[in-house]
């Protein structure tokens, strides 16, 4: 295992030297991906919360390593230890064991030294040469960590480098320290029982080579695939004997062995700990800038969510027919109040635990009363922001403006009369499409099927199938990875984790589930990948169900929101409603027919940091990229295919056979079949066809359309990506889960809607 | 094979029977151990030096004895923690004693036996033989452990030990810094629970809050004490050299 050289199949032997293998390792959410994002050059996603990083990525350095080796750089997912407690933390011992990296950079958090020197002495134990890089040193300073560098590099035999990652400071010294990178001397006492079995068991696995005590270690903690990977390269019967060991030694702990081992090793790295850490006076936000932001930026910022509160109470008032009993004045009260509420609570914590205004906004996220509010806040802002100016105006200019339509008698032949102004001036531009369309009819008869193929009003390539992915779709997907990329980055989302935990609760997830939710809202392939944080098989199941029928994803939402924005708010608020509903009593059926317990709730919470711009924009262009390299293609495949279908005659076939349930129970009108037969490339797509004739369709029939293709199949990608995560039998079996309730669900709301007062959906 | 259990079954009558007075012969020996080889038990248990044979009755050794009052400490703390804390119906007290009695740690054992201000008799009245921890009693201020769930926010306690049977989450604590001994500020309770670990931020639900238990300490939460800032301080003054 030691013998062989790391492996690179890249390289030829003679032409190039072997690079270096570089691990990154450490605990989650210290910035292993922005130290590799410097090496490297490559874009990782970056966020602050802990499980960014589910899957090992790798790439060539940019920077020469040791002695001007070329070098391999491989980012892991963040782990506490190195006996995995969960997938992501196995991904990183597994790549540890099997590809023995020839330098591990071991990335930590200067303030949390304790936890970070538990990795330390495992990477010890597998004899690996390390390089300890304690980054956030600045969060560090600012709470009054101080750390003996020196002392520390000195004791522990390996380079020790402080840095903050995010702004490059001191990335050069961690490149030069690489090249003196040794093997850690940390050597944890486990008592004298533990040690003997310990021996024992090292000497019976000495065909190993180096590192064996800490495979011993993983062995002794019960660790189920460390012991079939050993019974493979020692044989079962040295196994046996092993086990025999370790079961005797057991009986003398009343403890689980993995316990026991976990404990002095956290003995040891506290008693380190002392010796090199120092807590002194921290800085507190004593400037007047700082007070000011406090006192006032705060309290407004907690004013502001109460007048948005206020607003919707009016706005649910009306839905429900107390129209005129809530003025303007009412949302003024509600603003004026929560100032007040914000105000003291900031007066009364500056007293109890003075800290800077991040510290005080991170607990103020947490603050049962006072969190929702500001929720409340930035969801509404999101909606401004993605539904509203994303969705509408950008929609709106890309679409009319800027590809037009090619249809002639649409803005006259001949003589363009249309174009828009752009401040002052008018611009004489009748849309790409229009000029296009002139173009191709100087050699193509518009009854031809290739001028059909290309810009036919259903189901042409471009008309249709470019158009829409650029003009509606990007639009809004942009806006909303930006919007969240923002989210991400502040440390929001767990917070929000802790906040929903207990909703969460009932529908059998644990507020962790949150993080793959909310992503899920940008995209659910992306999403369902995220479920490997979750800690029980159970829980990803019923997370990847959820993700496949009740999370729509921002593309979805943004072609939906403006929909139903245009129809009425009443109508988005019932669709939410709805998609809520689903939602919870889905998950709860679920956790209550899956086997299994409730994963348990433990989470770490990061400090509420302020986005850097620079990451911001390329997280968003990072997403952006991949999305249109995935979704573009679906959406000319799925018109191609549209356009075969019409062609044809299949899809007329297809219209009368799903008439019964589209017509008959759904209510819809007969080309809405359409949409959902897009529905299982893009849900997007399907709604984006369905609303392409928005007179020949009524506003309760316009929801109950966006309920179905909501919950509706998966798109491919993401069947894909299930398939990969859960087996293709769940995933198959999640997809006939979903198309029935699916139907069944658009029934009920179409029963209801029929229900209500006519005019109730209206603006 | 004896089991660890059988011999401190067959440990336990005989102290129960030199308390009162008497010495065991083999045949005295409760009779519930035969089936599971008492011949086999006593063997094991003279081959350890636990016990010795005088005269067909068989008697302490020091390493025995010692042992022996280990297991009925445990049993009969066990069986005081569910008479007094627990309300467990009497009936089931004494079976769930003796399985206590086999597999209480030590510390859990110490833990238990402060909770319960240091107990000399058991529900029936026999003496608990006194540990170590009952010789410092008069300095336990507030011997008291609670489960974290108990705790008013905010606070700030110690863990004392984690009761779980889920190994997963003693694992999971004890990657985030949740040891036995660790400080540990309750911030909230609601909607989870809060709780700074040194720098670490944790968030928790309920169910794993119950299992944390801690002894609250009487200071006031101190939080990060206040302190000024570093007039000289550039927060970066010595990045990246080592």
């Amino acid at each position: 295992m030691t013998a062989s050289p790391p492996v690179s199949e890249c390289c030829q032997p003679g032409t190039r030297v072997t690079p270096l293998l570089v691990a990154l390792v450490g605990n989650p959410n210290v910035g292993k991906s922005v130290v590799f994002k410097y090496l490297t050059g490559r874009h990782v996603v970056i966020s602050n919360y802990p499980g960014t990083t589910v899957e090992v990525c790798t790439g060539p350095s940019r920077v020469p390593g040791p002695g001007g080796r070329p070098m391999e750089v491989v980012d892991t997912p963040g782990v506490n230890g190195l006996i995995p407690n969960s997938e992501d933390e196995q991904v990183t011992r597994n790549l540890l064991l099997e590809r023995r990296p020839d330098i591990v950079l071991q990335v930590a958090d200067a303030k949390n030294l304790h936890r970070a020197l538990l990795i330390t002495s495992q990477i010890g134990e597998l004899g690996l040469p390390a390089v300890l890089q304690l980054n956030l040193w600045d969060e560090a300073r600012a709470r009054g960590v101080r750390l003996d560098r020196r002392g520390l590099a000195r004791r522990l035999g390996i380079p020790v480098v402080a840095t903050v990652a995010t702004e490059r400071r001191g990335m050069r010294a961690v490149v030069r320290a690489l090249s003196r990178a040794s093997r850690p001397r940390l050597e944890v006492p486990f008592g004298a029982g533990l040690e003997r079995a310990l021996a024992e068991i090292e000497a019976l696995f000495a065909p190993l080579g180096e590192g064996r005590r800490g495979l011993a270690l993983m062995f002794l903690a019960g660790d189920a695939e460390i012991e079939a990977r050993l019974a493979q390269q020692l044989g079962a019967e040295v196994i046996a004997r092993a086990r025999n060991i370790r079961e005797a030694e057991a009986r003398h702990h009343a403890e689980p062995l993995r316990y026991v081992i976990a404990r002095c090793r956290h003995e040891y790295a506290g008693a380190l700990c002392r010796q090199f850490e120092r807590l002194e006076a921290r800085g507190v936000a004593g400037s007047a800038v700082g007070r000011l932001a406090l006192y006032g930026l705060l309290p407004l910022i907690g004013g502001a969510a109460g007048y948005v509160l206020g607003r919707l109470v009016a706005e649910a008032a009306r839905l429900i027919g107390l129209g005129g009993a809530w003025s303007a004045w009412g949302s003024w009260l509600f603003a004026a109040s929560l100032f007040a509420l914000y105000l003291a609570h900031l007066v009364r914590a500056q007293r109890l635990r003075p800290g800077t205004v991040t510290e005080h906004l991170g607990w103020l996220m947490l603050h049962p009363l006072l969190a929702p509010p500001l929720v409340l806040l930035i969801l509404w802002g999101m909606y401004k922001v993605v539904g509203e100016f994303g969705a509408g105006t950008c929609v709106d200019f890309l679409e009319d403006k800027v590809f037009g339509s090619a249809a002639p008698g649409e803005g006259g032949v001949g003589e363009p009369s249309g174009g828009f102004y752009l401040g002052r001036w008018h611009v004489r531009f009748q849309g790409l499409n229009y000029y296009l369309g002139h173009l191709l009819r100087r050699w193509i008869p518009p009854e031809h099927l290739i001028y059909r193929l290309l810009l036919g009003r259903d189901a042409g390539l471009i008309q249709v199938g470019l158009t829409y992915s650029l003009a509606i779709v990007l639009p809004v997907v942009t806006l909303f990875f930006g919007c969240f990329a923002l989210l991400e980055d502040s440390g929001l989302l767990p917070r929000l984790a802790a906040m929903l935990d207990r909703l969460f609760k009932r529908a059998g997830l644990s507020g962790k589930a949150v993080l793959p939710m909310v992503l899920g809202l940008g995209c659910d392939t992306m999403a369902t990948l995220t479920t490997r944080i979750l800690e029980t098989r159970r829980e990803r199941i019923i997370a990847t169900l959820l993700l496949a029928l009740a999370v729509p994803c921002s593309a979805q939402l943004g072609v939906i929101a403006g929909a139903l924005g245009s129809v009425s708010g009443a109508a988005l608020a019932i669709y939410i409603g709805v998609i809520l509903a689903v939602f919870v009593l889905v998950g709860s059926a679920a956790s209550w027919v899956l086997p299994g317990e409730r994963g348990d709730f433990i989470m770490e919470i990061p400090p509420i940091r302020r986005p850097q711009l620079r990451n911001v924009l390329a997280k968003t262009a990072y997403r952006v990229q991949w999305f249109a390299t995935e979704a573009v293609p679906l959406f000319l495949g799925g018109t191609l295919l549209m356009f075969i279908l019409g062609e044809t005659g299949v899809l007329a076939a297809l219209e009368r056979l799903a008439r019964p349930v589209v017509v008959g129970v759904l209510g819809l009108p007969a080309q809405a079949t359409r949409g959902f037969i897009l529905g299982f490339l893009r849900r997007d797509y399907a709604a984006v066809d369905i609303l392409k004739h928005p007179e020949s369709i009524s506003p309760a029939q316009v929801l109950v359309a966006m309920v179905v293709i909501t919950l509706f199949v998966p798109c491919v990608a993401q069947f894909f990506v299930m398939v990969k995560e859960r087996g293709l039998k769940v995933a198959l079996l999640i997809v006939a889960f979903v198309v029935p309730v699916a139907v069944l669900v658009g029934a009920v709301v179409r029963g209801v809607l029929a229900l209500l007062p006519p005019g109730a959906l209206a603006p | 094979m004896v089991s660890r259990r059988a011999i401190d079954e067959l440990l336990e009558q005989i102290w129960m029977a030199e308390e009162q007075g008497r010495q065991l012969a083999r045949d005295e020996i409760h009779a519930h151990l035969r089936k599971t080889g008492l011949d086999e038990a006593l063997a094991a248990a003279v081959a350890e030096g636990l016990l010795c044979e005088e005269a067909g009755r068989y008697v302490f050794t020091q390493a025995g004895r010692a042992r022996a009052r280990e297991v009925i400490r445990r049993h009969r703390l066990a069986e005081r923690l569910m008479h007094d804390v627990l309300d467990v119906a009497h009936e089931r007290m004494e079976s769930n004693a003796c399985r206590f009695e086999h597999d209480l740690s030590e510390e859990v054992q110490r833990s238990i036996c402060v909770l319960l201000g240091h107990p000399t008799t058991c529900p029936h009245g026999r003496p608990i033989p006194p540990g170590p921890c009952c010789a410092t009693q008069e300095r336990e201020a507030e011997p008291v452990l609670v489960p974290l769930s108990a705790l008013e926010a905010p606070a700030a306690a110690r863990v004392a030990y984690i009761a779980t049977h889920h190994h997963e989450r003693l694992d999971r604590l004890a990657g985030l810094g949740l040891v036995p001994g660790a400080l540990i500020h309750l911030h909230q309770r609601r909607p989870s629970y809060i709780i700074f670990v040194g720098e670490t931020n944790i968030a928790l639900d309920e169910e794993v809050a119950r299992d944390i238990y801690v002894r609250p300490l009487a200071s006031p939460p101190p939080g990060p004490p206040h302190r000024h800032r570093h007039r000289w301080g550039c927060p970066w003054r010595d990045v990246g050299r080592h």
